[in-house]
């Protein structure tokens, strides 16, 4: 009877506690190999290190952060360039580069915030910036940007008042990026509208764009596609608030941000005239990959962020210009937004840690030469007199419209306007399934139904 | 008539295969090729760069690594804590003994899916998020198995429980002599379907890891494929490094699968 | 077995508490947590304000919701039949005698060992417009003239074709088996039976062959049913719900509800409701099956 008994009990206990080894090994080995950024290590080990003096002095331990990013392709390489750069010139700061998934990135942030597993540095838009703000994502910097010696009047005034919520500082920008237009040097030149000064020749207006495309898709090869532009999501709806911006429309929400505010006229115009480009032939049709149709050649023209720059100079044999969005209406004006580091609530909130990535996030910005590598424009302006980044092509070309960037209101719904809002309904108007006046009217519903969510 | 019926059983399995054979062409072509006719992707040149370039370069074999393990925990956990049960459900006459298997019963009623909202607040409760126990413990209790396994272990005579019985073996001694190896077929079942289910298991994973190094294959190959846009050759290699392990396997225990799945169906 | 009344207490609890523990924390508990979240708004980061029956009287007019639950049940609509006919099919394919048989068996049944994300990539890759496998293709043998393209994925109906083939391919295999070990369980003395009285083949599919097949397939209807209810990954990955949310299911609604808008307790309550519809099913499918076994007994 008795051994009986043994048995069974030992078989209980192999079973509960197998469970729980197993699993409690395995976590070691995870928090191990991610360097720290999971969950429950970080207030310990912080607690260890050498507290106050990590900043300069490098005595002890270096201080580790784990660094979100949302970067890929060129961006994804000149953020670790710089993250590397940083490495080496701080021997008591570790910084751990972790690439995330752009379209997952931020609720990613928010879920690991949530449940004490968030980042030590993160990357935030200035249009996401007033959400994350909302849900206690992020934390204010002003006490710790003065141990770290970061001074704010070396920003870009502009950007930097869209970090400013209540009198505090969230973020530290490092850049703008509006949305530009690129072309084919070859191509133009082939259907005769590149001009003696290496620029389109291209008349600054609704009719002289139209008429510009109208050339090239005479003159060009049947093959190739006169603008090369997603059908879908981003760079068309970019391009619709340029152009609407270019109308005088401002934003869509009312500027005490709770009333859905959209100037219809000037939207519907500014949709006829992007749907016209579409139904004329202009841009090749559900274009799977429109970055790679200008990318091999056999696209004339473009439009999309500054961030393309990089992976066009990096592109044998293309040979590009970039300019700004050519001035259609009445003023010029262009979408664009703003990256900015942003630290993110964690368990501990050591003091270090935070100085120590505050410390970093100014590296950032302050090399914004090699940022700007990507294509993106730095965020102090003694960055853009360097004369490493004058020496650069292209980014002269554009380094103006940084000025003319309509950026969003600081409205707490400002993504899920765009994702669940403008992109799908916009969406219907490019494929010419809906028209721009009934897209206005839903566009109008829609956005209301997100601010009073 | 015969060999109509033939071409079209021919196509069919051309179109089933179809797929598999150009995500294998593709991921062996060079990087950047231009693809003019459907030919081009199944003509040499070959190439294994990209290959290497995926294995040494990205997380995949970790994420492979995960998924095997994480089903491997959960496939021997699950099937255990669900033998024991159905034992105890079949052969051990205690008291509120139909309550319990009304309990267990209602588990079945219960989709996963729908209770993963409040799963996640549950989990991150407990800590569990961002875990590889996370990935694991919630998946362990499979009330179908439980079900499943009891019905096998009905049609097990009693009689024969009762001559162990009187030779002076207890519960565990008869679960382990008698019920185990008798019902062995039925636990390979059980196992194959709960190792499958594990290995596709994507909505839990998706929602409950924020870490690279934990991830699944299921919920880590989107982060990859998302990231390239050159052409299909980088994507169809991750796809074939994904899978080519799983198709081995199949291929191994093809007649096992086989007979697990056939057996379920007869139970279930 | 026959033991002390304690003693089978005591035994039994030790067997079951494995199962129990993680059965009570992780299935039954959140069931009761659910609840008490869609009485909040209650976010990724914390519990928030009280909203009372708010979340339930919002998630009765959200056409949002109704519209991804239509969606789902177009999916149900549109593989359940396909599949059992596709399934069937197969089997009898696979049946036959020939050289070719095991090759059949395997061909069919292997999509089904793949991850979910490879097989929807795949199917994504396949359906691209320009450079995917169906339009090249066409292109090739001249079914679909050069310059124009079928767009697979942009178009709502077209969409939902690519993704139940795209699900058939991938999901049929199990169903397949199945359906192959019920039709290899039918004695051939039957078929030999049948064709002395001058049946032909045609006659003893319908007369022996499906009739044999029901009970198997009516099992596979509510399971295939159920299953399909809960889609998500395969649409989430072709067509991301889209065009205009016209594929979106409702388990892609749930997540983009708590995860993308930050709402956890208006998920949680749009959970409730899918929980209902499938409660219904998995009961109707538990009645079904005893009255099965009642017949057969």
């Amino acid at each position: 009877m008795k051994k009986r008994n043994t048995g069974f009990l030992a078989l209980a206990f192999i079973l509960s506690s197998s469970l729980v080894l197993g699993a409690c090994g395995s976590n070691n080995n995870a928090g191990g190999a991610a360097n720290g950024n999971t969950g429950s290590s970080p207030a310990p080990s912080a607690d260890n290190s050498t507290g106050g003096n990590t900043g300069t002095e490098g005595s002890g331990e270096a201080v580790n952060l784990s660094f979100w990013t949302l970067f890929d392709g060129g961006d994804g390489d000149n953020m670790q360039k710089l993250v590397d750069e940083f490495n080496k010139s701080h021997p008591d700061i570790k910084v751990k580069n972790t690439k995330l998934v752009w379209a997952e990135y931020y609720t990613k942030l928010i879920t690991a915030v949530g449940n004490g597993n968030g980042p030590d540095i993160g990357i935030s838009h200035t249009s996401r910036l007033p959400d994350l703000i909302n849900q206690g994502v992020v934390t204010d910097l002003d006490a710790v940007a003065g141990e770290a010696g970061v001074d704010w009047a070396t920003f870009n005034q502009n950007l930097l008042d869209a970090t400013v919520v209540d009198g505090k500082h969230y973020a530290v920008p490092i850049d703008t990026h509006p949305f530009i237009m690129y072309y084919n040097k070859k191509l133009l030149k082939e259907a005769g509208l590149l001009g003696d000064d290496g620029k389109p020749v291209l008349e600054q207006s609704a009719d002289g764009l139209l008429a510009f495309l109208k050339t090239l898709k005479e003159k060009l090869p049947a093959k190739t596609t006169p603008f090369a532009l997603s059908n879908s999501n981003d760079d068309p709806y970019r391009l619709w608030w340029a152009l609407y911006s270019q109308l005088g429309g401002n934003d869509l929400v009312s500027d005490d941000l709770k009333k859905a505010e959209i100037d219809k006229a000037k939207g519907i115009q500014a949709a006829e005239y992007i749907q016209k480009l579409f139904t004329e032939g202009y841009i090749k049709k559900n274009d799977p990959d429109f970055y790679k149709n200008f990318q091999s050649g056999t696209a004339a023209i473009m439009m999309t962020g500054v961030w393309a720059t990089g992976t066009w100079e990096a592109t044998k044999g293309l040979e590009f210009g970039a300019m700004p969005i050519p001035k259609l209406f009445g003023q010029e004006a262009t979408w664009g937004d703003s990256h900015t580091i942003i630290l993110p609530l964690t368990k501990s909130e050591d003091p270090a840690k935070r100085k120590a990535a505050l410390i970093f996030a100014d590296y950032v910005a302050e090399n914004g030469q090699i940022w700007a590598k990507a294509g993106h424009i730095p965020s102090k302006p003694s960055v853009l007199e360097k004369p490493e980044y004058k020496d650069m092509p292209y980014r002269s070309d554009y380094a103006a419209v940084a000025g003319t960037v309509k950026f969003n209101k600081p409205s707490t719904k400002n993504w899920q306007i765009r994702d669940n809002v403008s992109f799908k309904i916009l969406n219907e108007v490019w494929a010419n399934k809906m028209k721009p006046a009934e897209a206005m009217d839903k566009m109008e519903a829609g956005v209301q139904k997100e601010l009073d969510k | 008539m015969k060999w109509v019926y033939r071409l079209v059983s021919l196509f069919i399995a051309v179109l089933f295969a179809g797929p598999l054979v150009w995500m294998l062409f593709v991921s062996v072509k060079e990087e950047g090729m231009k693809i003019i006719t459907v030919m081009d992707w199944f003509t040499p040149p070959y190439s294994l760069a990209v290959y290497q370039e995926i294995l040494s370069g990205t997380k995949l074999t970790n994420w492979i690594g995960n998924s095997l393990l994480v089903a491997v925990f959960v496939t021997v956990l699950t099937v255990a804590a669900a033998a024991l049960a159905g034992f105890a459900l079949s052969k051990i006459p205690f008291r509120y003994r139909t309550l319990m298997f009304f309990v267990v019963l209602a588990g079945l009623l219960i989709p996963g899916e729908a209770t993963i909202i409040p799963l996640y607040q549950v989990a991150k409760d407990m800590n569990l998020l961002n875990s590889y126990q996370g990935l694991i413990i919630p998946a362990l209790a499979s009330p179908v198995a439980v079900i499943v396994l009891k019905s096998f272990f009905d049609g097990i005579p009693n009689d024969l429980l009762e001559s162990v019985q009187i030779d002076g073996g207890g519960s565990w001694r008869i679960f382990m002599r008698i019920m185990l190896p008798l019902c062995r077929p039925a636990l390979a079942s059980m196992a194959i379907l709960t190792f499958i289910g594990s290995w596709n298991n994507f909505l839990w994973p998706f929602l409950s890891i924020t870490d690279d190094n934990l991830f699944t294959l299921p919920m880590g190959i989107p982060t990859l494929i998302s990231q390239y846009s050159e052409d299909y050759v980088k994507p169809m290699v991750v796809n074939a490094i994904a899978s080519i392990p799983i198709i081995v396997l199949f291929v191994i225990f093809e007649r096992q699968i086989v007979k697990g799945i056939s057996m379920s169906g007869i139970k279930g | 077995m026959k033991m002390k009344k304690w003693r089978a207490d005591a035994q039994a609890l030790l067997f079951l508490l494995p199962f129990l523990i993680v059965y009570g924390l992780f299935t039954i508990w959140p069931m009761f947590k659910g609840v008490e979240m869609t009485f909040y708004k209650w976010t990724l980061i914390r519990k928030m304000d009280f909203l009372g029956w708010d979340n339930y009287s919002k998630v009765l007019q959200d056409r949002e919701v109704w519209e991804a639950l239509g969606h789902s049940l177009i999916f149900v609509v549109l593989t359940t039949p396909t599949m059992l006919v596709l399934s069937i099919s197969l089997a009898l394919i696979a049946n036959r005698k020939s050289v070719l048989q095991k090759f059949y068996r395997s061909i069919f049944f292997i999509p089904s060992v793949l991850s979910v994300a490879v097989a929807s990539y795949l199917g994504l890759f396949v359906f691209q417009p320009y450079t995917g496998l169906v339009n090249s293709v066409l292109h090739l043998i001249h079914l679909l003239p050069g310059g124009t393209e079928i767009f697979w994925l942009t178009e709502t109906r077209l969409a939902w074709i690519a993704i139940t083939l795209i699900t058939l391919w991938w999901t049929v295999g199990f169903n397949f088996i199945l359906h192959l070990s019920a039709i290899q369980e039918i004695p051939d003395e039957i078929y030999e039976a049948a064709r002395l009285d001058g049946a032909g083949d045609r006659q003893m599919f319908w007369r022996i062959t499906l009739p044999y097949l029901a009970p198997i397939t009516k099992t596979i209807t509510m399971l295939q049913i159920i299953a399909s209810f809960k889609v998500f990954m395969q649409i989430y990955i072709v067509t991301g719900g889209g065009p205009l949310d016209s594929t979106r299911p409702i388990i892609q609604l749930i997540y983009q509800t708590g995860f993308k808008s930050n709402d956890l307790g208006y998920a949680a309550t749009m959970s409730y409701l899918l929980f209902v519809i499938l409660l219904v099913l998995s009961a109707l499918q538990y009645w079904m099956n005893n009255r099965k076994g009642a017949e057969l007994s």
